[in-house]
């Protein structure tokens, strides 16, 4: 066994690492060798070192500041899906498709005027009336976004500043 | 046979049983599970990411996003893989994130520690603790601490990170290799490197380490 390849086996002995074939040709270098064994004492030493350092703890306030946490990470999760799943699902289910229809009868309705040489303004007023509601659709949507949104942004503001006092 | 006083780690050892029950519950939302998690881990992982970043306030900051990642994260987490590995590896990647994030700062601000604190309310003096009237013992205790801890600091993550995992929290090489996602061999590799680089560093308080045992 040469010195690099016992310094290497050296590390992994000192984690218990070796079987006792592996061991005992390390135990043989090391008795010929004073160099390695000065070696081996001084990276037991340094290893000694760095696993004797203090265990450190959090502060007492650790828990207390990650429920707030939590707490925001659980207003963001409730958030999302509102925003995305639930908005997205419902703007399928009670807007797309009424949109969707809306589009086709407005351009039926366009249709059916381009065709008919007098204009029925019953149809266009149908229509008009539709697009109106599907704006009005869009607004409201708007309307709870943007709540949501001041919602979330106080709900942060507020856990930020409790978090605070709890520093201080 | 023992050439330096062998310390055989395994997961048993690092107090990882249990776990995947606790991850099943976990992620059927039992709340009580969490509370588990935290209870059994805060430790371990504050004094890794403590050692790892040395800040303590950046060090609760890093473990609460740790735990904070458990509770929206609970169902992507894998049962086929360790969770206490995936938790030092949280960990890890976030303290290589803030010091990165420290070395930017470093570059841009370089003050003083004498030199008073602008802020908003007024100017504010650095309060350096008094610990003049501590016991000699604790205070070569505590300078042998930081001297420790300051070679620790000047090794690359990579290394650090691996010596940590071992020597402070009691990682076996296969928990290591899969927080850090790399082979066996490559931890090996590495603890065998940091502690070269860290004997070299340490020198004479290895030297004195050595004596001491003797005596």
């Amino acid at each position: 066994m040469n010195c690099d390849k016992a310094a290497r086996l050296i590390s992994e002995e000192l984690d218990g690492r070796l079987d006792e074939a592996q061991a005992a040709r390390l135990r043989s270098h090391l008795e010929s060798c004073p160099d390695c064994g000065k070696l081996a004492a001084a990276l037991a030493s340094t290893s000694d070192l760095v696993s004797r350092l203090g265990k450190r703890g959090p502060s007492d306030s650790f828990e207390e500041v990650l429920r707030h946490k939590l707490t925001i990470a659980r207003a963001l999760e409730i958030e999302r899906p509102l925003g995305r799943n639930v908005f997205r699902e419902a703007f399928a289910n009670w807007f797309l498709k009424p949109a969707t229809v809306a589009a086709v009868i407005v351009l039926a309705a366009f249709g059916l005027v381009k065709m008919a040489p007098v204009a029925e303004p019953p149809m266009f007023a149908e229509a008009s009336v539709l697009v109106e509601a599907i704006d009005a659709e869009f607004e409201e949507h708007d309307a709870i976004e943007s709540m949501m949104d001041d919602a979330g942004l106080t709900l942060w503001e507020r856990m930020n500043e409790q978090e605070r006092e709890s520093r201080l | 046979m023992s050439v330096t006083g062998s310390r055989a780690k395994s997961e048993v050892a690092a107090g990882t049983g249990g776990d995947d029950e606790i991850v099943s519950r976990l992620q059927a939302g039992d709340a009580s599970a969490f509370d588990e998690v935290v209870a059994r881990y805060k430790n371990r992982i504050f004094n890794f990411v403590y050692r790892m970043c040395r800040r303590r306030e950046a060090a609760e900051d890093i473990t609460q996003e740790v735990f904070v990642r458990v509770f929206v994260q609970a169902r992507a987490i894998r049962r086929d893989s360790s969770f206490a590995s995936w938790l030092y590896r949280v960990a890890g990647n976030l303290c290589i994130d803030e010091h990165r994030k420290m070395q930017t700062r470093k570059a841009v601000v370089s003050r003083s520690l004498d030199q008073p604190l602008e802020t908003e309310s007024g100017s504010l003096e650095m309060e350096v603790p008094d610990v003049s009237a501590e016991p000699e013992r604790e205070l070569l205790r505590g300078e042998l601490e930081s001297k420790v801890q300051d070679a620790l600091d000047s090794l690359p993550d990579k290394l650090r990170m691996a010596l940590l995992l071992n020597d402070q929290e009691g990682l076996c090489y296969e928990e290591i290799a899969r927080v850090l996602n790399v082979p066996v061999g490559t931890v090996k590799s590495r603890l065998f490197n940091a502690r070269m680089a860290l004997k070299d560093m340490l020198a004479d308080y290895v030297l004195a380490s050595g004596e001491s045992e003797g005596e």
